[in-house]
């Protein structure tokens, strides 16, 4: 059977290291991207991060390759110029658009994230379709309709949850009411106010990239 | 004036106005360092820490360290902003 190839956007927390490992029980081959929000936060997650790779490392056949994007730094362009309530969004469409080239760079099919149906504001059914539609390539989401409680007892099993509920420092970005239902228009009003292809252009030539 | 505990994540030290109020950014710009700056929320450098400061009033101390410079250094933010 061939080996797939996908792109696990992986975070500090709980579920994103699950939805790896359940790819990896598919025999998918993975690549992980990270993105690092300092200076807003710390470096915690990162460093969370690299020891939740080598977790899932135990599960794979191969090396896992790491790029860590500062995305930090794009939280502030888009606080700068956009509507506050479109933040969580357009966060999370630049990061898929970063995923993206990542993705073809690395010849992976598909990319993989830990979202979970209505666990967070840009985790709506509209704000994911909304998101979506900011990228052509496949996103597979394993845990999409799980059980919060179904996750965390995969992430002890596995030997993530540990790591992932370290302390750390949450994102600052979040606004205090963001948009759960939004219009794809009025995204694309608020993306128009910033120069997305450069920001995605400064983060891959800047991305760290390491093998674990 | 505020109160410092270790923020909902527990990675870090913050501190928070028992009066909520808007601090004035114009004033903080003029005496720190800005490591990142927007409307809502600045990065500065105050002391040895690196320091992520809400306009509503809350501080994050990125970093570790000695917490009696931290009230130091937040009662000097307050009083300055």
């Amino acid at each position: 059977m061939k080996m797939h190839k996908g792109l696990l956007l992986l975070s500090a927390g709980i579920d994103s290291p699950v939805a790896g490992y359940l790819m990896l029980k598919k025999k998918v081959e993975l690549v992980c991207l990270h993105f690092d929000n300092q200076p807003l936060v710390n470096a915690s997650a990162v460093e969370k991060v690299k020891r939740l790779i080598k977790k899932l490392k135990e599960y794979s056949e191969k090396p896992i390759k790491l790029y860590i994007v500062n995305h930090g730094r794009n939280q502030v362009e888009i606080i700068r110029n956009t509507d506050r309530r479109y933040q969580c969004v357009l966060c999370r469409r630049l990061m898929l658009k970063t995923a993206e080239n990542i993705a073809e760079k690395e010849k992976c099919s598909f990319l993989i994230t830990g979202e979970n149906l209505g666990q967070v504001a840009s985790q709506t059914i509209k704000n994911l379709t909304n998101s979506d539609k900011g990228v052509k390539i496949t996103i597979l989401r394993p845990l999409l309709c799980n059980d919060k409680e179904e996750t965390v007892r995969l992430a002890k099993e596995i030997g993530t949850y540990g790591i992932s509920t370290e302390a750390g420092m949450c994102c600052t970005a979040v606004p205090p009411n963001p948009i759960t239902k939004s219009r794809i228009e009025r995204i694309e009003k608020e993306e128009g106010k910033l120069n997305i292809a450069k920001m995605i252009e400064k983060s891959l030539s800047e991305a760290e990239v390491l093998e674990i | 004036m505020f109160r410092l505990a270790r923020c909902k994540d527990k990675g870090a030290f913050s501190a928070k106005l028992e009066n909520p109020r808007k601090l004035n950014f114009n004033k903080l710009r003029k005496k720190y360092k800005a490591i990142a700056d927007t409307p809502i929320v600045m990065v500065i450098k105050a002391g040895s820490f690196d320091i992520v400061v809400h306009r509503h009033g809350e501080l994050i101390f990125k970093n570790d360290g000695d917490k009696e410079e931290m009230r130091e250094i937040a009662g000097e933010i307050y009083e300055n902003a």
